[in-house]
């Protein structure tokens, strides 16, 4: 199993497409994905705030991309962190 | 025998003034003798060790006067200085070993004086301090890597005298006057190997990041005003249990490290959408862990058997903080308060 984190910025409802590489991922890899606010000084500090966060669905391909599409209840630009469990 | 400084060449240097001693001389009676040859390699180099171990300190003033003398004896076991009257005087005492022995130790003791000169912490009570002599044996490994030159010599590994230990804490508690190798500079050594290749701290920000003691780095580099040695030490037992040892190659540094996943259940109660959250402590995790969460009903008797009934629930936020809390935000559709139990995979 492999875990990572990647960060981004966005609100609304939006896909995100993962290249995490063909080396990592194929259609048939289990993927679990959470997401969370960041913020701080250096702007590397989990925690939830007032936005809702989350994750719907999850579609590994076999060009080594997973696709995410992500819901984050705000009405302007949030920084957060998704996490990865990989196998 | 005598110092001497027969056959050397461009010595002084800015910052050194070298001798050795009479009975290393290649001589007749004495062929296989190292010298002048040996300091003469080390002289071409010596400068710029120097102004590498200057960069990581931020180039301070120097509080001795120069050039400092430096003394190679025919004696192994290392090296050692002295300070009196703005005169600083090193000792190398490489035994057999050849100028890169030489380079490295004497980098070794010139990144100490730059970190009383510094004055930022590193540096303990008249002497180095276990913080300190951490520091210098991983800015001496540092620069050998840097220049290709491999691992330090062997013998001079230290990490392993403190895994080889009851593995106490010596990242809050530094001793201010041990500047020998045993386990409180080892694990000083560790913990700074920790945020060079674990947290992937730069040399320069480690240095930079000095405090009074090794916690106190910690909590400059990351922002994070908490106990590092919980988490560290726990990732270290779960590589290394017990009191078992580096194999190497590198017998100072085993990062990076993966902590072993771990599975929990919590139960609670709720509904609507609620924040929880869940202490786990500082030894299972911190901000960079990876945290997933799901969430079923619990029913039956006994109030044990996860089951999906009619209200959908549902795992929003998942923030791991430092402090060893995960802070989860949870949804049930219910108008009424319902048993469920979140499980959770952190790694």
């Amino acid at each position: 199993m492999q875990v990572w984190t990647w960060d981004g910025w966005g609100w609304g409802t939006f896909d995100i497409a993962f290249p995490f590489g063909t080396s990592v991922i194929n259609r048939h890899s289990h993927c679990i994905v959470s997401i969370c606010e960041l913020g701080g000084q250096p702007l590397d500090f989990p925690f939830i705030g007032a936005a809702t966060m989350r994750v719907h669905n999850v579609a590994p391909g076999d060009d080594g991309v997973l696709h995410v599409r992500f819901e984050i209840d705000w009405n302007n630009v949030l920084q957060w962190r998704a996490t990865f469990f990989i196998d | 025998m005598a110092q001497i400084t027969t056959g050397l060449v461009g010595n002084p240097t800015t910052h050194y003034s070298f001798s050795y001693d009479s009975s290393l001389q290649r001589t007749a009676s004495n062929p296989t003798g190292p010298e002048p040859a040996r300091t003469n390699a080390l002289i071409a180099a010596c400068e710029a060790d120097f102004n590498l171990m200057s960069g990581w300190f931020g180039n301070p003033a120097l509080d001795y006067n120069i050039p400092c003398t430096v003394q190679v004896t025919q004696n192994g076991g290392g090296a050692s200085w002295g300070l009196g009257g703005g005169k600083l005087g090193v000792t190398l005492n490489p035994g057999g070993g050849d100028v890169t022995m030489c380079r490295y130790l004497l980098v070794a003791e010139i990144t100490e004086q730059f970190m009383r000169e510094q004055g930022r912490g590193w540096y303990g009570t008249n002497t180095e301090g276990s913080e300190g002599e951490g520091l210098s044996r991983f800015l001496a490994a540092r620069f050998l890597a840097i220049n290709g030159l491999g691992l330090p010599p062997a013998g001079f590994d230290n990490s392993n005298a403190w895994m080889n230990s009851p593995r106490n804490d010596f990242v809050n508690n530094i001793n201010k006057t041990d500047d020998g190798p045993d386990a409180i500079t080892g694990c000083s050594l560790l913990f700074i190997y920790y945020l060079f290749s674990q947290l992937r701290y730069t040399v320069d920000q480690i240095v930079a990041a000095g405090a009074p003691t090794l916690a106190g780095v910690y909590n400059n580099l990351t922002h994070d005003p908490g106990d590092p040695f919980p988490y560290f030490k726990a990732l270290v037992d779960s590589a290394y249990p017990g009191t078992s040892t580096i194999a190497g190659p590198d017998l100072d540094n085993p990062f990076p490290l993966a902590m072993p996943l771990q599975v929990w259940t919590w139960d609670g109660w709720g509904w609507g959408t609620f924040d929880i959250a869940f202490p786990f402590g500082r030894s299972v995790l911190n901000r960079h862990s990876h945290v997933e969460v799901s969430v079923s009903e619990l029913g039956g008797q006994p109030l044990d058997y996860p089951f999906i009934g009619a209200a959908t629930m549902t795992v929003l936020n998942v923030a791991p903080t430092d402090d060893g809390v995960v802070h989860v935000r949870f949804e049930i559709q219910w108008s009424s308060v319902l048993q469920w139990r979140a499980t959770f995979f952190i790694a």
